[in-house]
């Protein structure tokens, strides 16, 4: 089953995690390019190079859903959503949908996140495809 | 701090899934890949047991209380920092301008020496050919001894500053060696010796001071 999405940006520090969400992606039916961020820092400045980004990637920029860790250097999870509030009132990032990744069931960590509109879930790692395909469809619903 | 804990082995949890399913469906190919991450994963996680081992160790402040030979542990470091991938571009200079006898907890010290020794290597820079570490002594006053480890090294980012003792903390996602418990671990094993520990960094290299009592006092014996 498929599950159209222009793009997908995965923000995780931990190469192993990112190669793990590689596989739940290619197995959730969600499709489109994905792309990789080392860090929040590394994120943000993808995020916010839109000129330049729109050019070169063109219909599959800005990325559809962002699938975010929270533990990162340089920059962290909350970090990136405290500098991607600038975007909130720019339209052309209205389709952007944000999931939180984590590895631990933190209720502090989910009130945290609450706190930010572009956040519409959390997945647990290892990244289960059944829970990834329900939580982006959820949040295009909401839309 | 969970997730820290946690991340290794959920990898590990992750890839064991994506093995078992692919043996299922009788593809091999992929599998040796998939094994080169958990063997990485289960590393990880062994070492953070042993950091937080150290941690716990630290709490209880075990280990004697002895006379330090800082030529002793000058030659102990160098065959430690031998084992690192890039020793062979960093010079290790010491420079022992104390005196009197120093007691403390041997053990603790020698692993706080070690992790800043240790982390000066790893953040060299890849770009001069002229790295160093240095271990230095002096006294601070009659019964403080200074002790600085300083390099040439990459540095900390001004706005990591905060951060740099806390638990789990790592500069960057290029350069980040190791767990993330042994600056947190450090300044925990210089506190229960009764010192102090301060850094100044920039992007020149670090100094990492600390200040310890020449005989600790009766609390921490």
């Amino acid at each position: 089953m498929s599950i159209e999405c222009n793009s997908i940006l995965v923000v995780d520090d931990n190469e192993s995690d990112r190669l793990l969400a590689k596989f739940a992606i290619e197995d959730s039916g969600l499709t489109g390019d994905v792309y990789f961020s080392n860090d929040g820092k590394e994120a943000i400045n993808f995020i916010g190079d839109y000129d330049n980004n729109k050019n070169i990637l063109n219909a599959k920029y800005p990325p559809t859903l962002i699938l975010l860790d929270i533990n990162m250097p340089a920059m962290n999870g909350f970090e990136f959503l405290e500098s991607y509030e600038k975007f909130n009132n720019d339209e052309r990032y209205d389709s952007v949908i944000i999931l939180m990744l984590t590895s631990s069931h933190s209720e502090d960590d989910k009130k945290r996140a609450s706190q930010f509109k572009t956040v519409k879930g959390f997945l647990t790692k290892p990244i289960d495809e059944d829970n990834l395909r329900t939580a982006f469809q959820d949040a295009m619903k909401e839309k | 701090m969970s997730h820290d804990l946690k991340a290794p082995l959920k990898s590990i949890q992750g890839f064991a899934k994506r093995i078992d399913k692919f043996s299922k469906q009788e593809n091999f190919a992929p599998i040796e890949g998939l094994n080169q991450h958990v063997i990485l994963n289960a590393e990880k996680l062994d070492k953070l047991v042993d950091d937080i081992m150290e941690i716990i160790k630290a709490e209880k402040m075990n280990d004697l209380v002895k006379e330090i030979d800082f030529n002793l542990i000058s030659n102990n470091l160098e065959d430690d920092i031998e084992l690192l991938e890039n020793k062979q571009d960093v010079q290790f200079i010491t420079n022992f301008n104390h005196h009197g006898n120093l007691f403390c907890h041997s053990h603790s010290l020698y692993q706080v020496l070690l992790n800043l020794v240790t982390n000066a290597v790893k953040y060299a820079k890849d770009d001069i050919d002229n790295s160093f570490v240095k271990l230095e002594t002096s006294m601070q006053s009659k019964n403080l001894l200074n002790i600085t480890i300083s390099d040439n090294g990459i540095g900390i980012s001004e706005n990591m500053h905060h951060r740099v003792f806390t638990m789990f903390f790592r500069e960057s996602s290029n350069r980040s060696f190791g767990t993330g418990l042994g600056l947190y671990l450090v300044k925990k094993q210089v506190e229960n010796m009764g010192g102090t520990i301060s850094f100044t960094s920039n992007n020149n290299g670090s100094v990492f001071s600390i200040l310890l009592p020449i005989q600790p006092n009766n609390d921490l014996r």
